[in-house]
Order: C-alpha cells, then structure tokens, then sequence
C-alpha cells in the first residue's frame, strides 16, 4: 500500500462520529493537563492512561493521540499567558509569547500557536505516513546486534545529551538499568531483587516511573515554594485572531520550524526541546520581525511551535517502525498500545494494517480537533488558569494515586511512585537528570534480552554485535552524534537567554 | 481569589535572572558514595542467588553484574566530577516539604489497606491546608468533591476498582 493510499485508508477507518469525539474528548483532557502546573506530557499521558481502558485499541490511540497534542499545547498556554512554561519543550514559547501577552495581544499569540501547531503537527504526519512504512519494511531484517546497538546506543546518545557533565545523565541511566532488571527475567524465569514481594515479580511500573518521577517530583517541587498560585490577570480580548502582518511575519516560520522540528525528532532524547530552541534561534536570525526579537516577535513563537509539534511527531517514527521509544512521552504512548494489545515494530504495518494507518490518520485527526478546540475554548483554558494551586495540587495527587493504583492493582507500584518523587527532588535539584532513569528501566530489558539471545545466536563471540554492517554503521552514528553535540550546544549557548533555557530544561524535565 | 499580591516575587519560574548557582560537591560525592554501595550490593546479590551462565548462554546474573558495573564506573565519574559541580540553589521550606512528602509517601502506604475515599481525602484536604497556609471550609468542601468525582469517575464510568 502506498503512502497515500495508506493514509486514505486509515481516515476511512478513523472517520466516524464515534472517532471524532473520541479525539475530542482527548484534546480536551489533554489540554486541561497541560494546564496543570507540574503536569508535562509524560506524567499527563501517563495519568490519563487509565481512562484509555474502556476504548477499544484504535478509539483508545485516538484518544491518546488526541492528548498528546492537546497536552502540548496546554504547556505553551501557560507559557505565554504567565510565563509558566507547563514542560520543557513550552520553555521557548515563553520567550515573545509572554511579551505578546503583556502587550494585550494574549489572544493573537494564542492564535498563532494553535495555527503553529497545526502546520507542524500535520505536515509531519504527512511526512511521516511516506517514511514509516518503508523503514519498517528495512527493520523487518533485524536482528539482536541491530537491537542491541539501537536500543544500547540509545540510551548512551541520550544520557550523553542530557545534562552538560557525564555524571548527570550516566549515574541516573544507571540507577534506571537497575530498576529495569528487578521483577522476574524474562528469559529463565527466575524472580531478581524482588526480595519475596510477590507484587515485585511484575516490575516496576511505567506509569509508577512517570507518574512519580515526572507528576509527583514536580508538584513537590511547586509545593516547597510559598505563595506559588500563579496570577491571571485580564489578558485584553482586544481580537483572537491574528492581524494580516502577525500571519505574513511567521508564515515563513512555520515551515522552517516543522522542517527543522521533523529532522530532530528522529534523535533520541530531549529532541523536541532541542528543536524549540534551535528553530528561535533560526527565527532570531531569519525571521521577517527579528529586530522585535525579546519584545514580542510573531515569528519567534511561530517557528518553535511548530517546531514543537513536528518534533513531536516524527519521534514516533522509531516508535512506529522499530517499536523502540526513545523519549519519556513515548514510552507511555507505548504502554498505552501495549494495553491494549498492540505491539509496535515493524510487523504492524503489515499484519495489522488497519491499526497501524489508522494510528497515523488518529494523529492528523487530534491535529484537527486541537485547532477547532482551541481557536474557540481559549477563554476557557484562561479560566481553568485561574483555579488556585491548594484546589488544584491536592486534586492531582489524589489522581496520581488512583491512576498509579489502577495500573496493575498493586499496592507496590504506589510505594514506587511515591519513594520516587522524593528521590526525583533531590536528583532535580543537584541537577541528575530524571528521563534517562525512565527510559533505562524501560529499555533496559530489552538491552538485555537482545544482548543475551544475541551472545546464544553468536555462540558466545562478542564481536558479533560490531561485525554486522547495520550495528555497525548505528554505532558509527552513535558515536557521531555524541561528538557532534557539544557543537550545537555551544551554537545554542551562544545566546543568554539560550543558556537560560538549559538552565530551565533541567527544571522541567518532563520532555 | 486571587489577587496580584499572591505572586512571589522568588517565584523561580517568572524570574528573569538564572538561579544563584552553590556548590553541588557535597550532593554528587553524596551521591557517588551511594551508587558505589548500590554497585556493590548488587553485584553481591546477582553472585550469589542468581546463575552466571556462559558466554554463549548468559545466565539471570550476568546483566545485573554488567549494570552493577557501569553503577560503579558512573560513580567513580560522579566524583571525580563533583569538584566542580554546581546547582541552581532554590531555598527550601524544609517544614513544607516534610510534610508534603509525608503526605504523598504515607498516603501511598495506607491507601491499599484503608481504601481510597479516605486516605484521598484525609491527604488532600492536609496538602491543601499546607498550601494555602490557614485553614478554610472551601477546602474541604472542595476536597470532598475532588475525591468522590475521582471515585466516581473510575469505580462507575470506568468500571475499576479503587481499594
């Protein structure tokens, strides 16, 4: 089936009433997480991953797909009305989105992401439904080396690009290597670390990790500060939509920051981050209103967000074609599939097609319904802002609770998330990074599972995992783009205001 | 309500300046010192209870002792590093953040043995008083919503027990 054809098939599939209200009902509970202080895509989605259970498979992606956008587009709202960045990637947006705001022009900046978002968000999709069929089809041939180079080469790339120093990123992929080993091996079936817990056999809980890594770290975090309720004050509805120039000045924006977003979602890691801000610094160099940078340029909101949502969704290529997530939002997207039964990689799209393009067009539909969502709830969104912290933070734990509890029915899986938040503060605090802990206990059985049956295949030669061209030529790439990083880091860095995105990345590690 | 007094003008996220960086030497030695003793007792434990197995067919310890391994090498590096290290130092409400914690981690621990609806809403209506600093009725009248919309929201439009 070719890519059109494909992607036809999967909106004749997706498009009914039922479909579409589905992808309602997500954006718009996405978008309201995305509102919550503290609550980024990956505890958002991990939260709202039970609510996904009554669906069946497709409804329940296209809920979930729903979510991801609208929670996205939540965390860029606070951004630019309170200057309260709600994840990582939304840290950018605060730049000229907040300046906009004070200037009374909160409904055009608000516009404009939505429009942001969209371009970038489909054109990606697009993008996407040509190249993830065809790399599925090359990943048909892999075998443990390629895995294990991808899955193992992963995981360095990414501690690597976390945090400035190696300590950062490696110490907390560790420490996730070893949450992932716990529970019971795969392979022999023998109970490791469980210490006679029987709820321990399962191990430890994704959501568990999320929730408490990601939700709960954060609303510590929010909690310790006195007076936290953030102001809205009035924002001067003057117009939402955007002036003829406002469209002019960021149209060249939103194409350059979905080409700029697609290109670096493929990396592993903080890549949506990383696109936000290399596409500002594209804006502040070639953008039509750069000399308003700082003061409130169009294009300087236009370019990230886009760049935001084109990230976002080409990082569910390797997810799609290999089945390996390679970002904390993925990896719930993941075990949202997962629980409902569908399995990544790349045999989807050819044993079960109609998930597989009906997946790809759920993505185009939430793309759809945030746009229609937000151009006419904006002033809803700015109410549900006004909703004080002591209303709203002891609501979210309340959920977490539930929401980690109802996972598995395990009372382990609580006391996971919870001992994780406190250990998720300090490790915030001095600076560790929390995604690779995540992605380590989740990836990290994979690592092993394709590194044992690779070492059996091999009869115990090491060298099998280099030798075989494709493993090879990943560790080649594994290798250049840790070289390369510190190049764009210092590109970046160049700017003050980009070295205070770093700093503020560290903080809101939900990416 | 809220007025325009309830903004703290310390509030990190709304400042403009980059947090006053301290000294994280401390914390990453902290930190190192621990991993080395998790390596250690991890390595123990895989050599002792689980197979080793051969090259070309690892037994159950084989990974563990590799990631007790990279543990050690990753804290050997975390202080060496920690000279040098700094973070961005936020104060800390020290009564707060007990509490909170306390809350969050004990709450975690009684509600599979005291059932939802109360530890929910025992623990929210205590965070809420943290937060907000006095005691009000909105809160517990909104606490007690929160919790029963929670509760209803998965136990009769999700159809999932809550304990």
């Amino acid at each position: 089936m070719n890519p059109w054809d494909g992607l036809l098939y999967g909106l004749s599939v997706a498009f009914t009433v039922e479909h579409l209200i589905a992808a309602l009902i997500g954006a718009l509970l996405g978008t309201v997480m995305g509102l919550v202080p503290g609550i980024g895509p990956v505890s958002g989605a991990a939260i709202l991953l039970p609510l996904t259970y009554v669906f069946d498979p497709l409804t329940g992606m296209i809920v979930i797909a729903g979510m991801f956008y609208g929670i996205m587009y939540g965390g860029s709202t606070t951004s630019i009305l309170l200057n309260i960045p709600g994840d990582a990637p939304s840290v950018v947006s605060a730049f000229e989105g907040y300046p906009l705001a004070q200037s009374g022009r909160a409904g055009p900046a608000l516009g404009i992401t939505a429009i942001a978002s969209f371009i970038g968000g489909t054109g990606s999709v697009i993008v996407l439904s040509m190249v993830a069929a065809p790399v599925a089809q090359v990943a048909i041939v892999f075998g443990s080396a390629e895995y294990f180079a991808l899955t193992l080469g992963g995981l360095l790339v990414l501690a690597r690009i976390m945090g400035g120093s190696l300590t950062a990123g490696l110490l907390p992929l560790a420490f996730g290597l070893l949450l992932g080993v716990l529970g019971e091996d795969a392979i022999s079936g023998d109970a490791r670390f469980t210490f006679g817990v029987r709820e321990a056999y399962q191990g430890v809980s994704i959501v568990a990790l999320a929730v408490g890594l990601f939700g709960l770290t954060e609303i510590l975090r929010i909690i310790i500060q006195k007076g936290s309720t953030p102001y809205v004050g009035s924002l001067g509805w003057r117009q939402l939509i955007p002036t003829t120039s406002d469209m002019r000045n960021s149209a060249g924006s939103w194409f350059r920051g979905s080409g700029i977003g697609f290109g670096l979602g493929l990396l592993p890691g903080p890549s949506i981050s990383l696109a936000t801000l290399l596409s500002y610094r594209t804006e502040s160099m070639v953008g039509r209103d750069r000399h308003k940078f700082g003061k409130g340029a169009v294009s300087g909101l236009a370019g990230p967000e886009s760049a935001n949502n084109a990230a976002a969704t080409s990082s569910m290529i390797p997810l799609l074609a290999l089945g390996l997530p390679f970002s904390a939002t993925l990896a719930v997207m993941l075990v949202a599939m997962q629980v409902h039964g569908i399995q990544p990689g790349p045999q989807l799209v050819t044993t079960n097609p109609d998930l597989f393009w009906g997946l790809i067009a759920s993505l185009l539909i939430g793309n759809v319904m945030l746009l229609v969502l937000n151009v006419n709830l904006i002033r809803v969104w700015v109410a549900v802002l006004r909703v004080p912290n002591w209303a709203l933070l002891p609501s979210v734990v309340a959920l977490c609770w539930a929401g980690v509890y109802t996972f598995r029915l395990s009372w382990f899986d609580l006391a996971v998330a919870a001992a994780l938040a406190v250990i998720g503060f300090f490790m915030v605090r001095y600076n560790f990074q929390l995604v690779p802990v995540l992605l380590g206990a989740l990836i990290g059985p994979l690592v092993e599972r394709h590194f044992r049956q690779g070492l059996t295949a091999a009869n115990g030669d090491l060298t099998y995992f280099i030798t075989q061209p494709i493993a090879a030529g990943i560790w080649i790439a594994v290798l250049l783009v840790i070289v390369a990083l510190p190049i764009v880091r210092w590109f970046l860095g160049r700017r003050r205001k980009a070295s205070l995105v770093t700093t503020a990345n560290e903080h809101h590690p939900s990416v | 309500m809220t007025t325009p007094d309830d903004v703290a003008p310390s509030d990190p996220a709304t400042a403009d300046e980059p947090l006053e960086q301290r000294s994280a030497t401390l914390a990453w030695r902290i930190a190192g010192v621990i991993g080395l003793i998790v390596a250690a007792v991890t390595a123990w434990i895989a050599w002792h209870n689980y197979p080793l197995g051969t090259l070309d067919r690892p037994g159950s310890a084989f990974f563990p002792l590799l990631v007790a391994a990279l543990m050690a090498v990753a804290s050997v590096i975390a202080l060496i590093e920690a000279r040098g290290a700094t973070f961005g130092y936020e104060p800390i409400a020290w009564r707060r953040f007990g509490i909170a914690a306390g809350v969050i981690l004990g709450g975690a621990g009684l509600l599979p043995i005291l059932g939802f609806l109360p530890v929910a809403l025992v623990g929210t209506t205590g965070l809420a008083i943290l937060i907000e600093g006095k005691f009000h009725w909105k809160i517990p009248v909104t606490m007690t919503l929160v919790t029963f919309g929670i509760w209803f929201v998965f136990e009769q439009l999700l159809g999932i027990a809550l304990p």
